[in-house]
């Protein structure tokens, strides 16, 4: 169970991420090749700062990854993002179990 | 495909952990808003969990021992309709019922063939999950 609480933290980073409808913007837009800030920006029709700050969380959270084309930075989405698809539902089911537990205990206790 | 396995124990008798599995009440004890269940093979397995529709069709009701659905998210292309099942295995113990649950079919590391999907799916869980929290 600890194991599980652990490597549900960067879940909680990525899915914090992803809660907000500017990032997921975001990644609709560099979702198929590298792309600058400034071009971002002008796409998802943010300022600049802002972008960049929503690129950053969506780094730190694994979901895009940063590269250098000469003195431009350009960021694309990590496919491997998707291994927190797998994560997600591996910490959906316990929580679920856990519920189905509480239910049906109480459902037996009312039946006496 | 990747598979997730878990399993808890629970203080009640295996015939009201299957209800929990086969009836609408039952099923949104535990699971879900709204729920459309016919617990037959072949019948409707649709459960709404926090406005992520969960579609499949149970594919093996045994009753008091096993339960097997199909599921998937309608619309993703991640876990689509069908893709995947999830197995609830009952087993009578000294306390009550051990509930064994594996999840099959999942999808793998690899690079998806759309990232929309995966991150529509995220999206669509992101704002479950705060839900959930939040309640």
């Amino acid at each position: 169970m600890s194991a599980g609480a652990a490597a549900a933290e960067p879940l909680d980073a990525t899915l914090r991420a992803l809660s907000d409808g500017n990032r997921r913007a975001i990644l609709e837009v560099v979702k198929d090749r590298p792309l600058a800030v400034g071009e971002i920006a002008d796409e998802v029709a943010l300022s600049q700062q802002t972008t960049s700050h929503h690129l950053r969380v969506l780094r730190g959270a694994g979901l895009v990854t940063e590269s250098r084309d000469g003195t431009r930075h350009l960021f694309v989405v990590r496919t491997d993002g998707f291994e927190v698809v797998r994560q997600f539902l591996e910490g959906f089911w316990p929580d679920r179990l856990a519920a189905l537990k509480a239910a049906a205990e109480r459902a037996a206790k009312d039946h006496g | 495909m990747a598979e997730f396995t878990t399993s808890i124990d629970i203080e009640a008798p295996p015939e009201i952990v299957f209800d929990h599995l086969v009836t609408v009440d039952g099923m949104l004890a535990w699971m879900g808003q709204t729920a459309e269940l016919d617990a037959t093979p072949g019948g409707t397995f649709s459960v709404d969990i926090e406005g992520n529709p969960i579609r499949g069709e149970y594919l093996v009701v045994d009753p008091h021992h096993t339960v097997v659905v199909s599921w998937g998210l309608l619309g993703s292309d991640v876990l689509p309709v069908g893709s995947s099942r999830v197995e609830f295995r009952l087993t009578p113990i000294d306390a009550g019922t051990r509930v064994d649950l594996s999840h099959t079919g999942l999808p793998d590391d690899q690079v998806p063939p759309h990232a929309e999907g995966w991150s529509h799916l995220l999206g669509v869980l992101a704002q479950s999950s705060a839900a959930t929290r939040g309640s």
